[in-house]
């Protein structure tokens, strides 16, 4: 789930930094602009199929339509009241699938323990 | 100055101030200079000021002490005046934050050596000074560089024997501590959570995880509070050099700085070595047991490593709120708040392996 800094923050703060004539073009900040517009241009690329898969995941479980942004919230409360459990294995395979998705955009060589499919 | 929660949260968000001198380093240098004959044994001059840390209203600088033929090498840290909007600050004040180094080093921990805890007349405001310890704090490079293997086959041990020493430290003899028991952290970084975002699934379902782990509360210790690779002085062939960075400092449970020392975050890419990147668990639970700590369950641990993986979460939405508000307009500031993935990923990941 993508919240913030949205794509055109991100764009917006590495335009600046460029704009910024006395920004010294030195190493670690010039890769934390690029690393920015990295990650706007994986969002763009990635973001529309891992949306409607998602949407997809979560009209099933909550048993309703709805955009994205509606159905997350929903399934967020849901997961708080406890009318959803993360226990279920269709809902952690969403939450899975999800925070993968969002990952392979934000830092896709971020090292971590999480399986990648569902286990048997 | 504002906090982002009322409650006391340890990472205090503080606006511009202006600085009282116009040339700080000038300012910092003139009081030194004074201070210099109490500092070293025969003290007379302040050379090679520099500052370590920009933009933080808590400030660090390194300098030397020439007297006598002999030169110390010392860090001063204190509370300036302002700089950019920082997200950090520490909730202690500086004078506690020395006493608790004066507790640990009696107690046998690695920490560098209180030098001077600053007196109102030596005009540096909150002040201390301690020695300066030799050494790397990147934890990439002591995770990953070749240079650090040797370091990395004492340093789990080294951890677990210098948290004991911490949190065997009489709680009696140190300055008046807030007390935070697991149900209080939870509720805190719950609440900062809440005012920070709108909802989310894996936060909302790692907080349900961790409600129904919550250890039973025990007897409140002195818990270091940022215990972790990158707040490590470490040096490249004896290893753990000096535990810095105590402005998080508050009795807890002892178990919340061992799992905070296993957070994904801080092991740089070598997540096989749960501890920091460079051990594993069971190696400094065993060093932490032979030094007198009172082993924990994996279970408690995994406990506080989930409190630790949803804190920094929240950390990074408070990073990037200040992005959003203005208040710092850096791209290093935004893109922070992209690595709240990050943090729900390892969420799901300890909830998948207690499954």
């Amino acid at each position: 789930m993508i919240d913030g800094p949205r794509k055109d923050e991100l764009v917006e703060a590495a335009i600046a930094w460029l704009e910024d004539a006395s920004a010294p073009v030195e190493g670690f900040h010039r890769k934390v602009a690029a690393n920015a517009l990295g990650i706007v241009r994986r969002e763009l690329m990635q973001w529309p199929a891992a949306e409607a898969a998602a949407v997809a995941r979560m009209g099933a479980i909550l048993g309703r339509d709805g955009d994205y942004a509606t159905l997350n919230v929903a399934l967020a409360e849901a997961l708080r009241d406890g009318t959803v459990s993360a226990e279920d294995p269709a809902v952690f395979d969403h939450l899975r699938r999800m925070a993968l998705d969002t990952l392979a955009i934000d830092q896709p060589r971020y090292r971590h323990e999480l399986s990648l499919e569902a286990r048997p | 100055m504002t906090k982002i929660d009322k409650i006391g949260h340890p990472f205090r968000m503080s606006a511009s101030r202006s600085e009282p001198a116009s040339d700080p380093a000038g300012f910092v240098l003139a009081r030194l200079e004074a201070l210099a004959p109490v500092l070293a044994p025969g003290g007379a001059r302040v050379t090679s000021l520099r500052r370590l840390t920009g933009g933080a209203s808590l400030e660090t600088w390194a300098f030397d002490i020439e007297g006598s033929g002999c030169v110390r090498q010392l860090i001063l840290r204190r509370r300036g005046g302002g700089g950019e909007a920082e997200v950090f600050e520490t909730s202690l004040p500086l004078p506690i934050e020395a006493a608790l180094l004066q507790a640990a080093e009696n107690a046998g921990a690695p920490v560098a050596r209180l030098v001077r805890d600053c007196a109102a007349e030596d005009g540096l405001g909150e002040a201390y000074v301690v020695e300066r310890v030799a050494g790397e704090t990147l934890g990439r490079r002591i995770a990953v560089a070749p240079a650090f293997a040797r370091a990395r086959e004492t340093l789990g041990r080294q951890c677990g024997q210098a948290l004991a020493r911490i949190h065997a430290i009489d709680p009696s003899v140190l300055p008046p501590l807030e007390a935070q028991d697991a149900r209080a952290v939870l509720d805190r970084y719950a609440d900062i959570y809440r005012k920070s975002s709108g909802p989310r699934p894996v936060m909302e379902a790692a907080l349900k995880w961790m409600e129904v782990r919550l250890p039973a509360s025990i007897p409140p210790r002195l818990v270091h509070g940022d215990f972790r690779n990158g707040n490590l002085m470490v040096d490249p062939v004896t290893g753990l050099a000096a535990v810095l960075d105590w402005e998080l400092a508050h009795l807890g449970d002892p178990a919340e700085d061992l799992g905070w020392l296993c957070v994904n975050s801080w092991r740089f890419g070598v997540t096989d070595r749960v501890v920091g990147g460079f051990a594993d668990l069971e190696t400094l639970l065993d060093a932490y047991e032979a030094a007198g700590g009172e082993r924990p369950s994996i279970e408690r641990v995994r406990f506080w490593q989930a409190v630790g993986t949803f804190k920094w979460a929240v950390v990074t939405m408070m990073m990037y709120r200040t992005f959003a508000t203005g208040a710092s307009r850096s791209v290093e500031r935004a893109v922070i708040g992209r690595r709240l993935s990050e943090c729900e990923v390892d969420l799901l990941a300890l909830m998948e392996a207690s499954r």
